[in-house]
């Protein structure tokens, strides 16, 4: 558990003059560069790009007299260093937004779809016989096959709501966020690939039972 | 509000986010904190970026000079390859690999050397060490003869079927090369096979 700040932050949040400040803030870029560089080389984007965005959060942290690097607090529940990666990523998001708009993985518009296909992905690792209609599009033609859908969905919304939250979030990272085994590893904190094959296989077990015991098992019309 | 988080009502605070990446919450945090990055993109955005870049960083900080760890490899390849006696104990030095100071490790995580394995059942698996990194896995016989090898970008590998044999005991490595050049190791590990 880490009792004191990192020794390049109390001399910079400490400083009485420029010279002393300028000289302590050059020490923290000394040690935090390159993980500042990393994260806003994580958005993508050009060179140019990366590095306006870099000067952003550097900007950002100096911003206020360093109101932001004042606010982190030691404690236990987090070290500086990660504490900095994930203010240094939302710095990096309100750039993005600031100069595209607002930046997501899929836009407002395509989100339906995106859970759609997400739940289309569950149901069927889920092993859930589906009959090939269910997957066209909606159409005022096909009145049963829209209800059964919708009922189909319903049943799965009902089923991923009883989940425990780390079951639920398994599944979300993986079906509707598109992460790799080895991502989700990373994210859930799992030993190894191993056991997030073994929880995918477990929940989407819990899946099909629930669906079952809510006369889901074969949605052909 | 989340209970047992700081932040605003929307989101968590950017410390809980991170302690949740470095697997530092309590258990009612934790579940505090998966319950809304399940339906909170925009923070699940973060929490899985960032937990990529720690885990990078936590391994980039071990890498020593490549020279070193070159060499170093070297020696395992060739403890590995000197005729072992069939039944006798590993020695430390081969059961752990070199103790040379700062060798930059991977991480085994299976096959468990303390629980037999069915034959058609071997698997192994290692900790990520860089995302870039590039792994060769060699499994040799108890007597050091090439079994069998692969190149990966993955943690994780099945060998093909009727690669082991029953009652066998087998040693196995993994080689990491990083994207700058710098190698990693298991170390040399064991495990034995069961019966069929």
């Amino acid at each position: 558990m880490p009792k004191d700040p990192p020794p390049e932050l109390s001399p910079l949040l400490s400083a009485q003059d420029s010279d002393t400040r300028d000289r302590a803030w050059s020490k923290f870029l000394e040690r935090y560069s390159q993980l500042l560089l990393r994260t806003t080389r994580s958005y993508g984007c050009d060179y140019d790009t990366m590095m306006d965005r870099y000067q952003f959060v550097l900007a950002a942290l100096q911003e206020d007299d360093f109101k932001r690097l004042r606010s982190y607090k030691v404690h236990g529940r987090s070290t500086f260093r990660g504490w900095l990666v994930v203010v240094s990523r939302r710095l990096c998001s309100d750039y993005d937004r600031s100069q595209y708009g607002r930046r997501s993985r899929a836009s407002d518009t395509d989100a339906p779809e995106r859970e759609r296909s997400a739940r289309r992905k569950l149901v069927n690792l889920a092993g859930v016989n589906l009959d090939v209609g269910l997957l066209a599009e909606r159409s005022p033609s096909n009145p049963e096959r829209t209800l059964r859908e919708t009922e189909l969905t319903e049943a799965l919304e009902v089923v991923m709501r009883s989940l425990e939250p780390r079951d639920q979030l398994l599944l979300t990272l993986r079906f509707e966020d598109g992460l790799s085994v080895r991502q989700v590893a990373d994210v859930m904190r799992y030993p190894s690939v191993f056991h997030v094959y073994r929880e995918l296989k477990r929940v989407l077990r819990q899946v099909r039972e629930e669906l079952a015991n809510r006369g889901v098992s074969d949605a052909a019309p | 509000m989340i209970p047992h988080l700081k932040g605003d009502d929307m989101h968590p605070d950017t410390v809980d986010i991170a302690a949740y990446v470095e697997g530092r919450l309590s258990g009612t945090e934790q579940v505090s904190l998966e319950a809304h990055l399940t339906h909170c993109v925009e923070c699940r955005d973060q929490a899985t970026g960032a937990a990529t870049l720690l885990r990078g960083d936590a391994r980039r900080r071990r890498w020593v000079a490549g020279g070193v760890a070159v060499a170093a490899a070297a020696v395992i390849v060739l403890f590995v390859s000197l005729p072992v006696e069939q039944d006798g104990p590993v020695p430390d030095v081969m059961r752990d690999g070199p103790s040379v100071e700062g060798l930059a490790s991977v991480e085994a995580v299976q096959p468990d050397p303390d629980q037999p394995v069915h034959p058609d059942s071997v698997a192994f698996a290692w900790r990520t060490v860089a995302s870039d990194a590039l792994y060769q896995l060699s499994v040799t016989d108890g007597a050091g003869g090439a079994v069998w090898e692969t190149t990966t970008a993955e943690t994780a590998v099945h060998p093909p079927a009727d690669t082991f044999e029953s009652d066998q005991r087998y040693l196995w490595y993994v080689d990491a090369l990083l994207p700058d050049g710098n190698v990693a190791s298991t170390g040399v590990k064991e495990f034995r096979t069961g019966t069929r």
